[in-house]
């Protein structure tokens, strides 16, 4: 019989965190609650999440920058000692202006998208925002929020709920803010939810 | 043996209110019960008689790369840990401490050659072996039983063009012997270079209220409901400026032992990108330089010839397996989608984990070629994101359907209705098909789903 490995006692030191997985920004500069712009970042999400409850997904596709990077990785429940938990490689969106356009389109206006017809009722709460400013040419925020969005479907009275915190690039346009970049991370390793025929 | 050692295989002869499982299938008029999807008794006996019996898909190799490296998945609802021993071997270990049933692995994934139970600290290795007990000297495993005794409950694992299949079954037949004649075409699809396929990350996971057999029959060949539920899509195509034809619906659907691929006629090619490009007097090398399969680069394709042989390179250009299942509970695609740019080649893999009854988990792995270029894999994991899995246009449609399908059959008359698989080419295999199988050329009809439950009445009955 093989010689029998030792146990291993050895602690494992937590990998240090990644940007992505805390909830505040190290380094930039913080629009404090007490500056106007704050209120006019929370206008805007706030105006942005209520056309998404309205199902007006038409309006909703208008804040989006052509650039926009709209993402939603993928989640593992992982040792702290291995790092991120958020997948680098894989995710429930994985959207440019170009594909996240075709599916807003399909639901918008095709006759049978099926996913949500009838739709789904929703209820998006946002909350826990703040903003930084970023450098560069553009004039351009970090903004970070939680986010609670409400689902239910048919007859069902159980709510889905899938909570996530969210972190922005909003850029100043002559039309107003656009969302450049949006990265959704969800509360949830296996998402509770049938289906991501919606967006948050 | 006093105890429940061995895991039986005895068929389900008498449900609970008489009815014997076996009328649960009419072969005369191609119809099952709907009770299959919703009654409770059923879904026990599918987890010891089928999910723990038959080889189950539990990782791709390419997520544990390393020895040491680990992830944690599911056969049926037992939660195994799929490791890479040191020797570079895969280990499937049944997730249960030898002690007092703790989980010893908590993690999804990581690295650790060694899993210490947090509830007493019992110690295993990565191949399941029993390494010891805090305070050693007190003896805390006892002197009952061996050390040799006391290790992780190991699974039978065998691999096949990078997917790692697990089974509880000693005895039962091999992964190869289980594929059977499915085999020559999932090479095609998955196996069309020396270095082969990755994952491009974890798999997507999301929860769906419905029986598993739902998507499980639906892959093993079901192309017609494209025509309706996935009608979006020709919407889509004719908003951009083509038409709505629905396509795809001519070939040839091949199944072997509940396994079904749908073969695609593409020898018209119904892709706007292709249409200009792909000419009917082609040899099917010329097709394919100017149309690789799915995730290759042209420059890859002269190669192809060394690893197939004509017949298969015919398929390949002209009749390509592209979606389907194997069974029970695992989907497979292959197949090219229009981008703005081209075309983006989609490779994907699901398991559908039963979760009771009336629920399931959706695994969703995207695939790549392990020397794809960084942009290359990018734009696949866009375009399989796109169309496929959590948020795809083409399966959120299919996962609001299920749920609906379970519901029904939830109800006393609902669950007497029937499922029909009337529609039926018969066995039609053209003379100069290469493949084998049982093959049915033409619009695909519902032999392919229809073998699929014969397989699994036989599977249920311990007859298979």
């Amino acid at each position: 019989m093989a010689q029998d490995e030792a146990i291993d006692t050895t602690p494992r030191e937590a990998a240090p965190n990644q940007t992505e997985d805390v909830g505040r920004s190290e380094g930039l500069e913080r629009i404090h609650l007490t500056d106007p712009l704050h209120w006019e970042i929370v206008e805007f999400l706030e105006d942005e999440s209520t056309a998404l409850d309205d199902n007006d997904l038409t309006a909703w596709f208008q804040n989006m920058a052509p650039d926009i990077v709209y993402r939603l990785p993928v989640r593992m429940t992982r040792d702290r000692a291995d790092g991120s938990e958020f997948a680098e490689g894989m995710f429930h969106f994985d959207e440019d202006y170009m594909t996240l356009g075709t599916k807003v389109m399909r639901l918008a206006a095709t006759q049978s998208a099926w996913a949500e017809k009838p739709p789904s009722r929703t209820r998006r709460f946002v909350t826990n925002i703040r903003a930084y400013r970023l450098d560069g040419d553009a004039e351009e925020y970090e903004v970070r929020s939680c986010i609670l969005l409400v689902r239910n479907r048919y007859q069902e009275s159980d709510l889905e709920v899938l909570s996530a915190r969210r972190t922005d690039v909003l850029r100043r346009t002559d039309a107003g803010f656009k969302i450049a970049r949006r990265t959704i991370l969800p509360d949830q390793a296996t998402l509770g939810t049938q289906n991501l025929a919606v967006f948050l | 043996m006093l105890l429940d050692h061995e895991i039986r295989g005895t068929a389900p002869p008498i449900l609970r209110d008489g009815t014997p499982f076996e009328d649960l299938i009419d072969y005369d008029r191609y119809e099952v019960s709907m009770r299959l999807l919703s009654d409770p008794d059923i879904y026990e006996y599918e987890l010891t008689n089928l999910f723990a019996k038959t080889w189950n898909l539990v990782a791709h190799e390419s997520e544990i790369p390393e020895p040491g490296d680990y992830v944690m998945r599911h056969i049926g609802e037992d939660s195994v840990i799929v490791t890479r021993g040191k020797d570079g071997e895969i280990n499937v270990l049944l997730n249960v401490c030898a002690h007092r049933g703790m989980q010893v692995c908590r993690a999804e994934g990581g690295k650790g050659n060694q899993f210490k139970c947090p509830y007493h600290g019992w110690t295993f290795s990565n191949t399941g072996r029993f390494l010891g007990a805090p305070i050693a000297k007190e003896e805390m495993h006892g002197t009952v039983l061996p050390k040799e005794e006391l290790g992780l409950k190991k699974a039978r694992v065998e691999t096949y063009i990078g997917m790692v299949f697990a089974t509880w079954d000693e005895q039962g037949p091999s992964l190869e012997h289980h594929l059977g004649d499915i085999r020559w075409y999932l090479d095609l699809m998955f196996d069309r270079t020396p270095e082969g396929l990755e994952v491009l990350g974890p798999p997507q996971r999301f929860m769906i209220n419905a029986n598993w057999k739902c998507p499980g029959e639906q892959h093993a060949g079901d192309g017609f409901h494209t025509l309706t539920l996935h009608h979006s899509l020709f919407e889509l195509q004719a908003m951009a400026g083509g038409d709505d034809t629905p396509t795809a619906q001519a070939g040839l659907n091949v199944s072997a032992n509940g396994h079904g691929l749908r073969c695609i006629d593409v020898r018209e090619p119904f892709i706007n990108f292709l249409k200009d490009k792909v000419h009917p007097g082609m040899t099917p090398m010329e097709r394919l330089e100017v149309s690789p399969p799915p995730g290759l680069r042209p420059e890859q394709v002269p190669a192809l010839a060394e690893r197939f042989d004509e017949a298969q390179i015919r398929v390949l250009a002209e009749f390509p397996p592209q979606v389907g299942g194997l069974f029970p509970n695992i989907g497979c695609f292959s197949f090219p989608f229009p981008t703005a740019d081209g075309l983006a080649g989609v490779i994907a893999l699901h398991t559908f984990i039963p979760k009771g009854p009336y629920r399931f988990e959706f695994v969703n792995w995207f695939l790549t070629e392990k020397n794809a270029p960084e942009e290359m894999k990018a734009e696949q994991r866009r375009a399989a994101t796109l169309t496929f899995g959590t948020s795809g246009f083409i399966e959120t449609d299919d996962a609001d359907t299920w749920p609906q399908m379970t519901r029904s059959a939830r109800g006393a008359v609902g669950r007497q209705m029937k499922l029909r698989y009337q529609a039926l080419i018969g066995e039609n295999k053209p003379d100069d098909w290469p493949g084998g199988g049982h093959v049915y050329d033409g619009f695909g009809k519902d032999d392919n789903q229809w073998n699929w439950w014969k397989r699994y009445f036989e599977v249920m009955t311990g007859r298979a």
